[in-house]
């Protein structure tokens, strides 16, 4: 069940309205509502994986008790590796079995000899990396103290299985989603309006820029050799809005579909475009993964303590694991090793925590500075997109050569000018409302409601026409 | 609580009248359409004895005034560049269901792409687009899942695109030069470094989409239902012909259907000069082209009008 379809659109209303009136306020029965709303949310994909996502969860559950419960040290250490070792390895069947399976096989045919591994016909599970992340943190996290584990089993399985983040994120923290799962909610106004404002702008992005872009993007990268430079440049920029539009749009109606709950979940983008070096780019982009692989990757790994060599260390195992979460293809790791270099001068000079403020603060328009350091960022950043968006490596480097030739000079043929406008009425309204935490958070609520009320038909009006041909979010294939 | 549900209610009922603002737009759409072949079709004005299907290639290639004037039987074209089988199959149907039926169609077949997954042929929704007012139209739509039916029915700004508010006058490319006749001929060179593609290719039946199958089969019944003489057209292109692709045609058609295959020996189809690209004839290719689909149809007994 996508958030862009009408099953959604009917799934969401029921839910809430058994949940705040068929409940009576009950947080148990509320609790247990979600579960099952949740799982038939995720059932509706394949119901086979609800069984993968069932045992994961008893898993983390029964192992987070029995380390809490270990008389010593040696048995939690077992049982918090025990949950490790499982969680990753079902992550490593299902996700990274064949990419293994073929690089070995590619590395020993170069050396002359020939292997024929078992490649595994798996479907890769819906929101296996989200899930599975959830659990680890949770379990770490009782390993290091640093929470007590939760005995009810009804409130554990929401807190990994709540619908609105099940298969995309945010990807959340027990420290932060369980107490607001055990705690009692009441059901407040203004949140839930805001939640809807929320869910409203989310479409915009998916179904208005993401899908739009995705069209003409795909158009070019499917058939790259067919174009210029030009072209291909920007095709490389519509992916950029693409991805961005695609998943920090889900970001948008997952967080906005949870204030409709009552539950405030962890913010995943704050305009990562506008960002002026790419340090500042990454504590903006997917901001619950980047946070996550520093607390329980970057930190334990001794984060910047150890001198210049270990920090560089252990930003490319950050920014290499990263690429790797993503997906198991060599381009993923590209684009984590790029953004890694990219990193490395702001670390090695210490700015990587240059801008830490929202960028032209009460100004209307930013710096000449202030721009270039945009549109260099912007443009590193879409160069790396080549990397994640082509089919291989070779792929990419066909296309940054062909980006690199005379032909960048020549006049796009392709240039759908309705998606451009698209794009730049989007950026403008995420550059006005760029410090609240979504772009039309405060938009019109100084305004007489039937003002206000027309730009909501306005941005509906937008999603229904110019929905473009319907796209699977990108981020469930990771 | 239940300020939120009553305020959702009431936004809810603005929506629905806002959305009734759109009607005149929805009715407005087909009138800035250059193209309004699929219009008089559902007002039934297409009742001719010949009509031709297919994608771009039939649209360039066959001049249907020309199989008029050589058979003395009517013409029309209705065929729309990058359309695929499924379209060409509703084309039809709708044909038969607001006018006379023809006493030939003529289905100018795609080598090989007819039956295969591509980008560049596919259902054409937004040649559909602009004629929702339509009912059969969005019943098309309902049907290919491509809109729901109570949406469509409670929302008009459901039922149409971005395509709808495009108020200016379409200009055409001068690869749409639309004749009286429903033809698209072109009558430029559009690669002049066209050279002949001496590749065999090779057609596997195993990459057909499924859907396309039975759209084609479809389209047979239909014929034979509707006392229809299908005619099935293999146009030239500016490379090597495939007899596997004809074979699979052939295969897959029932036995009263008729074939034309342009005689690749013909010096005519050897020469670039006759071809605006590699796929699609240049207007005296294209009037040649018709000669001969006239000829085979005039002998074939069916070029008598009645």
């Amino acid at each position: 069940m996508l958030f862009n379809t009408l099953d959604f659109a009917c799934f969401l209303p029921i839910v809430f309205i058994l949940y705040w009136f068929a409940t009576k306020g009950n947080v148990k029965w509320q609790n247990v509502l979600l579960l099952i709303a949740s799982y038939f949310f995720y059932a509706c994909w394949d119901w086979r994986f609800l069984f993968l996502l069932i045992f994961s969860t008893l898993l983390d559950y029964y192992t987070g008790i029995k380390m809490a419960d270990a008389k010593t040290h040696p048995i939690k250490k077992f049982w918090f590796w025990l949950s490790i070792c499982v969680n990753l390895g079902f992550l490593g069947v299902f996700k990274y079995y064949n990419f293994f399976a073929d690089s070995l096989a590619e590395s020993l045919s170069l050396l002359g000899l020939q292997t024929n591994f078992w490649s595994l016909q798996v479907i890769l599970p819906v929101g296996i990396s989200f899930y599975t992340f959830h659990g680890l943190s949770y379990v770490i996290d009782i390993y290091k103290n640093k929470i007590q584990p939760e005995r009810n089993f009804i409130d554990y399985s929401v807190f990994v299985s709540f619908f609105p983040l099940l298969v995309a994120g945010p990807i959340e923290r027990a420290t932060h989603l369980l107490p607001q799962i055990i705690n009692k909610r009441i059901f407040n106004y203004a949140k839930a309006v805001d939640g809807l404002r929320q869910i409203i702008w989310g479409l915009f992005k998916k179904v208005v820029i993401a899908d739009n872009c995705a069209e003409y993007a795909n158009i070019i990268f499917n058939n790259s050799g067919e174009y210029s430079g030009s072209e291909l440049l920007l095709g490389a920029v519509f992916f950029a809005f693409q991805i961005y539009g695609d998943f920090s749009g889900y970001s948008d109606i997952a967080i906005g579909t949870a204030k409709l709950f009552g539950i405030k979940l962890l913010r995943n983008f704050a305009y990562p475009y506008f960002s002026r070096d790419i340090a500042e780019f990454w504590r903006r982009w997917h901001i619950s993964l980047t946070t996550w692989f520093r607390d329980y990757l970057y930190f334990p790994l001794g984060g910047s303590k150890g001198g210049t060599w270990m920090k560089i260390r252990n930003t490319f195992i950050i920014f290499l694991v990263s690429g790797f979460w993503h997906g198991a293809n060599w381009t993923f790791i590209a684009w984590g090793a790029l953004n890694a270099l990219y990193f490395m001068p702001l670390l090695l000079f210490n700015k990587n925590r240059n801008n830490l403020d929202i960028v032209a603060s009460g100004k209307f328009l930013p710096s000449l500075k202030e721009t270039f350091s945009i549109i260099m960022t912007f443009s590193l950043t879409v160069f790396a997109w080549i990397f994640f968006r082509a089919n291989s490596i070779t792929h990419a480097f066909s296309i940054i050569i062909e980006i690199f030739s005379n032909s960048l000079l020549t006049v796009p043929v392709l240039f759908p000018k309705v998606t451009s406008l698209l794009i730049l009425l989007f950026m403008s309204i995420e550059w006005i409302g760029r410090s609240h935490e979504f772009a039309i958070a405060k938009m019109g609520i100084l305004w007489t409601r039937p003002v206000r009320w027309l730009m909501y038909l306005i941005i509906i009006t937008f999603i229904i026409l110019f929905s473009g041909k319907e796209q699977q979010f990108i981020y469930f294939q990771f | 609580m239940k300020i939120f549900l009553l305020k959702l209610i009431l936004f809810s009922c603005c929506f629905f009248l806002f959305d009734k603002l759109f009607i005149p737009v929805m009715n407005y759409s087909p009138q800035i359409q250059k193209d309004r072949r699929i219009e008089s079709m559902l007002n039934g004005e297409i009742n001719k004895k010949l009509i031709v299907l297919g994608s771009s290639r039939g649209a360039r290639n066959v001049i249907a005034s020309g199989l008029e004037s050589a058979t003395g039987m009517s013409a029309y074209n209705l065929s729309y560049p990058g359309s695929d089988i499924e379209f060409h199959e509703f084309i039809l149907r709708s044909l038969l269901k607001f006018n006379k039926p023809p006493k030939a169609v003529l289905l100018v077949v795609d080598d090989p792409s007819e039956l295969l997954p591509s980008e560049s042929i596919t259902f054409r929704y937004e040649s559909l687009y602009p004629y929702v007012k339509y009912p059969h139209i969005i019943e098309e739509m309902v049907r290919r899942k491509e809109k729901n039916r109570l949406l469509a029915e409670l929302l008009i700004l459901y039922r149409m695109n971005s395509s709808n508010f495009n108020f200016r006058k379409i200009n055409f490319t001068p690869y749409d030069s639309l004749m009286k006749c429903g033809s698209m001929p072109v009558s430029f060179i559009s690669d002049s470094n066209l050279k002949f593609d001496e590749a065999r290719i090779h057609y596997n039946k195993e990459n057909e989409v499924p859907e396309k199958i039975v759209a084609f089969q479809k389209l047979n019944m239909l014929c034979t239902e509707n006392n229809i003489k299908l005619i099935i057209v293999f146009p030239p292109n500016y490379k090597n012909y495939n007899t596997a692709f004809e074979q699979r045609i052939r295969e897959l058609s029932r036995k009263e259907v008729l074939f034309y295959v342009y005689n690749s020996n013909n010096p005519v189809y050897r020469n670039k000069n006759y071809y605006a690209d590699e796929n699609h004839l240049v207007l005296e290719g294209s009037k040649k082209f018709t000669a001969e689909i006239a000829s085979f149809i005039s002998s074939s007994k069916l070029g008598h009008p009645q």
